[in-house]
């Protein structure tokens, strides 16, 4: 790995090196740029990972913490709010995939052109993308084959060019029962498109079913995160940097407003600056964001690249109405993957007079500690009932997890806390939410027909509490969307089709914060595709000259 | 866990902060017991370090009325009481005091109910389950804490002091493996 001094401009620098970042990096540096990765966590190894929800899930061994990243969560612009912190994700190389359950659903034509087929949602600021699935569909399929994605097309899928690189994995019981239920509710379904390895790919293992997945480092490397995947390519070209443990401070700008590279701390805590000719900023849609908000200065005083007004706001985190059920039998869903098949069925739920729509599958996959506290059978939590109710809890658990669109609102944001500063001294982020009420309409929907799933999958108890108007987002927030919004007009979006700035023509914004609409709950793909896109697209304004 | 020394390593970078609120404890709190749960493992239940013999049997009886043994081992047999003496250890700012206090106010309605009695421990069940109702209504923090903490210390993993024996994991039907292979439910075929 080249170790480039802070004062040798490099052609880019790249703020976080998650899932989109892990793959711009890669991008940049086999079209031979010189790059250096700004990362705030540590390295972490494939084979140190450790199935120990306590230190894992309860004690943020993998994910940022409330002192590193404090914040406050009011649901309207009224209320003074509580300290909570309102953004959950992986620090270090490969961010959010290294612990993701890795469900990498395609979006599909719809969704990129959802504002021209319903026209306006009162409320939403509702909108097209400036690219349609057509523009992103080669980006898919290089993701598919750079990550590695076990799958097999499903029957109303949008058009794919390549098939999927792996086979899909084994339906196991908790597909099955899948397949049950559907066809006895005359839905389809199909193999859930999973970045878990089916058998060895591209010199990495096959999934060992463990069951570790969902919160957890995978030990094998099986499971698809940048960190076994993209960036040793990246490493591998000999011109890319992935400097660990430093944490972003701001973007600076020179006179004629152009990005000069980024103020940090170094793990030492000392405040560096590495020049570049150019920026990226791929640390989340809450950092990135806050990370802009945080830039303002004499020429931009409501933060860099900031003139429409919209960097922090449209915030969407996707909807999850769940259902619980026990079956009869013993199901085992804690072994494999999070899920092997999924239904697709309720993907444009207009024709019920709802807005948007999306999937399920069947899942279980959660640690002991984690579904007992999470989803143990409603009644009283302690006592004999309630130990007789956790009998074979973990064998015979299944949810029917919804996933759907979230309608984006310019009142629902991340700006910057007026009173809590992080470690650093800056100020935290603050989130303001409030579902939309067509989409608790639509969370309602979906969570009565997961139970209607369960059932006819055969279910021996069905639970769960429909959603409500005043349901408070699941926080810390993860699937962080939309809040540097994608379009062709400068007063209504943040960044152009190719991720730059309207603002700031060397600064580039790739990660969730690009979406424009929410999709239908599963992101993670279509922030890996659009980050191979946005890769190409800097590459050909670099050669073109036009960065700078 | 195959490495405890590898899974603290990997623990130390997380353990401060946290504000998500469970129970009056927070996931650090939770994060910070695991440090002090290390050395049990070298020690096989020696005695208690937060609490006297006789609160320990307390909390221990409190725990089992939580999570009761029967056709599936409970939080005795699971040896949840060792966990909580360590955990609560950790969690500053005065808890063991705390539940220290809590352990006597149970004591304390145990012998308001069954005049003569020791404590809650020496109580038949259905009055045990009596006190613990208005211990729930009247000190929820209390009940909150050793509620949760007999979670924890049932299904976490057996290096943190607690799951003996794998008892929790038993009574869920888990069983922790690093390689599944079919057939894996009762559904498989459909």
């Amino acid at each position: 790995m080249p170790a480039y001094r802070d004062d040798d401009a490099v052609d880019f620098v790249v703020v976080g090196v998650g899932a989109a970042g892990g793959i711009v990096v890669k991008q940049l540096a086999e079209a031979g740029y010189r790059v250096v990765g700004l990362e705030g966590g540590p390295w972490r190894k494939t084979e140190e990972f450790r199935h120990d929800e306590l230190s894992v899930q309860f004690g943020d061994a993998l994910t940022i913490n409330a002192t590193r990243s404090p914040g406050r969560f009011r649901q309207r612009e009224t209320e003074p709010g509580r300290p909570q912190p309102v953004a959950k994700y992986v620090e270090g190389p490969g961010g959010g995939s290294i612990h993701y359950a890795a469900n990498l659903w395609r979006f599909r034509e719809v969704d990129f052109e959802e504002r021209s087929r319903k026209g306006a949602i009162a409320g939403s600021t509702i909108a097209d993308w400036p690219i349609r699935y057509a523009d992103l569909e080669p980006y898919y399929t290089q993701a598919e084959y750079e990550l590695g994605v076990s799958g097999a097309p499903g029957p109303q899928d949008a058009f794919r060019s390549r098939p999927f690189p792996v086979p899909p994995l084994e339906p196991m019981s908790i597909g099955a029962l899948m397949e049950r239920a559907t066809t006895k509710l005359g839905w389809t379904s199909q193999a859930a498109p999973m970045g878990v390895l089916s058998q060895q790919y591209d010199g990495r293992a096959g999934c060992l079913r463990c069951g570790w997945c969902w919160g957890f480092g995978c030990e094998v490397g099986a499971k698809a995160s940048t960190a076994v995947t993209t960036i040793p390519k990246a490493l591998a070209t000999g011109r890319c940097e992935i400097r660990t443990e430093c944490r972003a401070q701001r973007i600076a700008h020179d006179a004629r407003g152009r990005a000069t590279g980024v103020l940090y701390r170094d793990k030492d805590g000392t405040e560096r600056f590495q020049r570049a000719k150019a920026v990226v900023l791929c640390a989340n849609g809450a950092e990135t964001p806050r990370l802009l908000l945080l830039s303002a200065s004499g020429r931009f005083p409501d933060g860099l690249a900031n003139s429409s007004g919209l960097v922090g706001r449209n915030v969407m985190f996707n909807g999850g109405p769940w259902s619980f059920a026990h079956m009869p039998e013993d199901v085992n869903a804690f072994k494999g993957p999070v899920a092997t098949r999924i239904t697709l069925h309720p993907y444009e739920l207009d024709g019920e007079g709802l807005q948007g729509g999306g999937g399920f599958d069947f899942r279980m996959n959660f640690p002991p500690t984690l579904s007992v506290l999470g989803f143990a059978p409603p009644g009283r939590g302690w006592g004999r009932d309630f130990a007789r109710s956790l009998v074979d809890h973990q064998r015979r658990l299944v949810i029917a997890a919804g996933h759907t669109t979230q309608l984006p609102q310019a009142s629902n944001r991340y700006d910057l806390d007026p009173e809590i500063r992080d470690p650093w001294g800056l100020p935290a982020l603050r989130l303001t939410f409030q579902e939309h009420p067509e989409d608790v309409k639509m969370y309602r929907w979906m969570q009565a027909r997961g139970k209607q799933l369960l059932e006819a999958a055969g279910a021996a108890r069905i639970w769960g509490d429909p959603p409500s108007e005043s349901d408070e987002p699941f926080l810390p927030a993860l699937h962080l969307l939309g809040t540097c919004r994608m379009g062709v007009d400068p007063a209504t979006s943040v960044v152009d089709a190719s991720h730059r700035a309207h603002d700031v023509p060397n600064l580039f914004m790739v990660d969730g914060s690009s979406f424009v609409t929410s999709g239908r709950g599963q992101p993670t793909l279509t922030i890996m595709a659009l980050a191979f896109r946005a890769g190409a697209e800097m590459v050909r304004l670099a050669r073109a000259g036009a960065l700078g | 866990m195959s490495d405890p020394r590898a899974d603290r390593r990997a623990f130390l970078g997380a353990l401060v902060g946290s504000s998500a609120a469970l129970a009056g404890l927070t996931w650090s709190d939770v994060a910070a017991s695991w440090q002090a749960a290390a050395p049990q493992r070298e020690a096989a239940h020696p005695g208690f370090t937060s609490f006297t013999r006789a609160e320990a049997a307390e909390l221990e009886a409190m725990a089992e009325c939580i999570l009761p043994g029967g056709e599936r081992p409970g939080a005795r047999q699971a040896g949840v009481i060792h966990f909580m003496d360590h955990w609560f250890a950790q969690q500053g700012k005065g808890a063991v005091a705390d539940v220290r206090k809590g352990i006597a106010a149970l004591g304390a309605a145990a012998r308001r109910r069954k005049p003569g009695v020791r404590g809650f421990a020496q109580l038949a069940e259905a009055d045990q389950v009596a006190v613990l109702e208005g211990i729930e209504k009247d000190a929820p923090a209390f009940f909150g804490g050793v509620r949760f903490a007999t979670l924890l210390g049932m299904f976490s993993d057996p290096g943190h002091g607690g799951n003996r024996d794998k008892a929790g994991w038993t009574l869920l039907g888990f069983e922790d493996g690093y390689a599944w292979s079919a057939p894996y439910g009762a559904y498989d075929r459909g």
